[in-house]
């Protein structure tokens, strides 16, 4: 794997400058690298992220729940109202 | 759910390893890639937006989309280039609201500052001082003169009387002894 863009560039597309880079960034992982070097310094935020993340994936789950409830829901009315169906007499 | 990774420390584990074990519900694995990747992604944010709060918004929501789009990662894609790519969806965007919002285009933190910031940024400088402190001379006079008086790389070459490419180097080198340091510090 081998990168011809030189230092002083990767550090001018860092502070915002050298537009140009941007395709050729996205897709390497040496200019990457440097760039994790150079970006290193950042605030924590997985605490914040993490919150946001456990609350959705908390209410995925009880949709589906709900969604299992109601399906359960239905199909016990069902049984009341028609009785069995063919395929389960 | 049980992950085919499940007992195994977060931290060995490779990028794809975590967004596999991610998609099947294992938010430790989702936690160590924010973790992982939060700096980069922030980096990514701030060379758009220019403004510390924005990055950071911009950074959160951009880990919350990668959350919510993960079932859909491609293995053959390489997970920060994923994360860089809607990083920078994302900052443009909040770039141009801000635009339509005067009030976010500059960065009012300096105006802003509690003392505790003011205090953590105090510590976060004299932790900085010793790390380049800790650094070899060959490479913390080159990192002295690029990160604190602002000299470009050619200028240092003159001041040191090395070559250019060795200049380089040895920011490039000074640059990742610097940021092991405060990683540590942190």
């Amino acid at each position: 794997m081998t990168c011809d863009v030189t230092i002083e560039r990767l550090d001018a597309y860092a502070a915002g400058g050298e537009p140009g880079l941007h395709e050729h960034v996205l897709d390497c992982q040496i200019c990457q690298d440097r760039l994790a070097v150079l970006w290193s310094a950042a605030p924590d935020v997985a605490e914040k992220t993490m919150r946001a993340v456990r609350a959705d994936a908390y209410v995925r789950e009880s949709l589906e729940l709900a969604g299992q409830l109601v399906s359960d829901f239905v199909q016990a009315a069902a049984y009341l109202t028609f009785g069995l169906r063919k395929d389960q007499r | 759910m049980s992950s085919p990774y499940g007992g195994r420390n977060v931290e060995t584990r490779t990028d794809v390893e975590l967004v596999e074990a991610a998609q099947g519900g294992e938010l430790a694995a989702f936690e160590e890639l924010v973790r992982r990747h939060q700096s980069f992604v922030y980096g990514a944010a701030y060379r758009v937006t220019r403004n510390r709060h924005l990055a950071e918004d911009v950074t959160q929501e951009a880990f919350f989309r990668a959350w919510r789009k993960i079932d859909g990662f491609r293995g053959d894609a390489q997970v920060r280039s994923w994360l860089y790519r809607i990083a920078t969806n994302l900052a443009l965007n909040a770039v141009t609201r801000s635009r339509e919002t005067p009030n976010l285009d500059h960065d009012p933190t300096p105006d802003l500052a509690t003392p505790e910031s003011a205090a953590l940024e105090s510590q976060t400088r004299a932790a900085l001082e010793r790390a380049v402190g800790r650094l070899p001379g060959e490479l913390a006079g080159p990192y002295r003169l690029r990160e604190f008086d602002d000299h470009t790389y050619e200028e240092i070459s003159v001041i040191l009387g090395i070559p250019l490419n060795t200049v380089r180097t040895r920011i490039f080198r000074a640059r990742k002894a610097v940021a092991k340091t405060m990683e540590d510090w942190r």
